[in-house]
């Protein structure tokens, strides 16, 4: 939510072409809007409510965002997936019985439809900016869906992996951040999403071995996945193995 | 050609001379954090003369030594941006196109390869009349190169004609054959003229054998032993040859970086932003590996990766001589290294070779 207060307020004038009607930080809760034409949803739903809700906003949208990795992807929410639920449950409450939960975690276009998508954990507040300023004017902006890689080298970064063998999801991590990670000498470790186009399992599994000999083991890199790219990995999971 | 010769000093001492002689700003390799790239030169200890680099395909290690090849930088960062502004537009549609052009500069210690790629650009863009780079490219005022008597693991200049010697289009070439011996040479009057201010002496009949004999050794280093021909009619031949091309590209993921640090890889996007009143028009590099690449309204050219991959090797080797008449590789050896998955150029186009020839 930071970054779209940032964005906000990134631009002066942005802020006269819209009314916020609901934005629980930063506007008194209101009664529920008859229409809204801009709708931008953040995190995954894992409540049989949080559904409910989610459907009735898409009602009265006209345009809904999927906003950040967990509404993308799922969200590190999604490693308990394969779980026990009870389990994991008492694993962070004293009393796990108060807690309703459903045992999957569905990302956002898992349940209603969703007009775009803007990755990332936390998002790029120019990606938002660029939304507002583009839907104010009645276009879009065109995502690139490419590599990181390739900001790491629009940046001029000497690549991290290769020069210094320090293990990085770069390569098959949609681009979108501005390669920070890379930018501070660590690799990328994929929160904005592995890539939904150009791998398969074998790519992915000759890339997990790759990181593997710069000393990433195959459970971390699974876990991580696993927490950044939920919905695009159980895609892949099912025929990954090791 | 007349050979002179010189020590390490006389690289740092004409570094000086062209600074002060030429009045421009030095731009070349330099060392930077851990690793090295290409850029402005502010000073001569920045020059990246006791360095060395191993590199091999996916690796890149940079030590204190004497075998300094070049990094995933190159000139091409410099006169063709990643990113460049083109123009702005305002509320009333005025257009401002932005100078981008450069303050005198001189290339200095850029490496043989680099030179051809350059090459290859100006006749990709001085044909095309591309005004953006033709003003970068009309700033550079003299060009110094570092011939490459330790060629690096995955260079194969040789192969493709364009090292490890400087052959054309520089003005003063020097080689390092050890740390007391320097050859320079000559390439141009102005070269002539800085010999001259450097107070350099004419070579030994001795010195020019040890430069020979070092020469001969990293021309045989960086021959690939298939002839350039070989390799473009072997590679026309396997264009449908899917099996292959699944096969030489199964570990790629995709990642563009063998286009980006391409010398000679060129393809670029337009963006458009919007900052307070005024449109922005910016143009920056895409690579042909990447998804974004042949994505068009109602569909994509080259969806399989594959394709891709395919498209930029034959673009290399058989499209750039029908455009421009020159290979679009120069040999640097670049993208191998800089492959974060090691994908090896040279093994592509051997078993492409090996399968097609003859
Ligand atoms: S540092 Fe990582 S993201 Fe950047 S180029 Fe290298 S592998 Fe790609
Ligand atoms: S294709 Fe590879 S070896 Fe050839 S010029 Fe480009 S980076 Fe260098
Ligand atoms: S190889 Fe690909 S990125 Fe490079 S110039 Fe050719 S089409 Fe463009
Ligand atoms: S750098 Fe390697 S993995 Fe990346 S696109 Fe090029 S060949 Fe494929």
């Amino acid at each position: 939510m930071n970054q779209v207060v940032r964005a906000l307020a990134s631009e002066e004038k942005l802020l006269n072409f819209y009314n916020i009607v609901l934005f629980d930080e930063i506007t008194e809760r209101l009664e529920m809007p008859k229409k809204i034409d801009l709708l931008l949803i953040e995190g995954s739903t894992v409540t049989r409510e949080q559904e409910e809700v989610v459907k009735k906003f898409r009602e009265i949208s006209d345009f809904v965002v999927a906003m950040g990795t967990c509404a993308v992807q799922g969200g590190v929410q999604a490693l308990r997936i394969g779980d026990d639920i009870e389990k994991v449950k008492a694993y962070v409450y004293p009393n796990p019985e108060h807690i309703d939960v459903n045992k999957d975690v569905k990302p956002v276009d898992n349940v209603i439809s969703v007009d775009m998508f803007i990755p990332g954990c936390p998002v790029n507040h120019e990606a938002i900016a660029s939304l507002l300023k583009k839907f104010v004017s009645e276009g879009l902006p065109i995502a690139i869906p490419e590599s990181v890689c390739s900001e790491c080298k629009r940046k001029g970064i000497v690549c991290v992996m290769v020069a210094y063998g320090i293990p990085c999801l770069g390569p098959i991590t949609i681009s979108g951040c501005g390669a920070i990670c890379p930018s501070f000498g660590r690799g990328c470790y994929g929160c904005f999403g592995l890539k939904d186009f150009d791998l398969d399992n074998s790519k992915l599994k000759m890339f997990a071995q790759q990181l593997k000999d710069l000393g990433m083991d195959n459970d971390r890199f699974e876990q991580t996945v696993k927490a950044y790219s939920w919905k695009t990995w159980s895609k892949y999971q099912n025929v990954y193995h090791r | 050609m007349q050979l002179y010769r010189g020590g390490i000093e006389d690289i740092i001492n004409i570094y000086n001379i062209v600074k002060e002689f030429l009045k421009a700003d030095v731009y070349g390799y330099k060392r930077y954090g851990n690793s090295l790239v290409f850029d402005f030169i502010e000073s001569s200890s920045e020059l990246p003369i006791d360095v060395h680099v191993v590199q091999r395909p996916g690796f890149y290690r940079v030590s204190r030594g004497f075998g300094f090849i070049h990094s995933s930088h190159s000139p091409k960062n410099l006169l063709y941006p990643f990113k460049q502004e083109l123009f702005r537009v305002d509320q009333e549609l005025n257009i401002k196109t932005l100078e981008n052009s450069l303050k005198p500069v001189i290339l200095f210690g850029i490496k043989p390869c680099d030179v051809a790629a350059i090459n290859v650009f100006d006749k990709l863009f001085g044909n095309n009349f591309n005004p953006y780079y033709l003003n970068r490219r009309r700033s550079v005022v003299g060009i110094v190169v570092e011939e490459c008597l330790n060629p690096g693991e995955t260079c194969f200049c040789s192969t493709m004609g364009t090292g490890p010697d400087a052959r054309n289009g520089f003005d003063l070439a020097f080689a390092k054959v050890d740390r007391d011996l320097v050859i320079f040479k000559a390439g141009s009057s102005l070269g002539e003229k800085i010999v001259a201010k450097a107070n350099l002496q004419k070579a030994s009949d001795d010195d020019v054998k040890r430069y020979e004999i070092l020469l001969e050794e990293a021309k045989r280093k960086t021959n690939l032993g298939i002839g350039v021909e070989d390799i473009q009619t072997s590679l026309e031949k396997s264009i449908t040859d899917v099996e292959l091309w699944r096969k030489v590209s199964e570990k790629c993921v995709g990642c563009a970086n063998c286009n980006m640090v391409c010398p000679t890889c060129f393809c670029s996007e337009i963006v458009d932003d919007v900052v307070g009143d005024e449109a922005v028009r910016i143009m920056q590099l895409i690579g042909c590996l990447s998804y974004t690449y042949g994505l068009v309204a109602g569909g994509h050219f080259r969806k399989e990766l594959y394709t891709r991959y395919r498209h930029f090797i034959l673009h290399k080797f058989v499209f750039y001589p029908k455009q421009i008449d020159l290979f679009g590789c120069v040999g640097c050896g670049r993208c191998t290294v800089w492959c974060p998955v090691g994908i090896d150029i040279r093994e592509t186009v051997k078993t492409v070779a090996s399968r097609y020839r003859g």
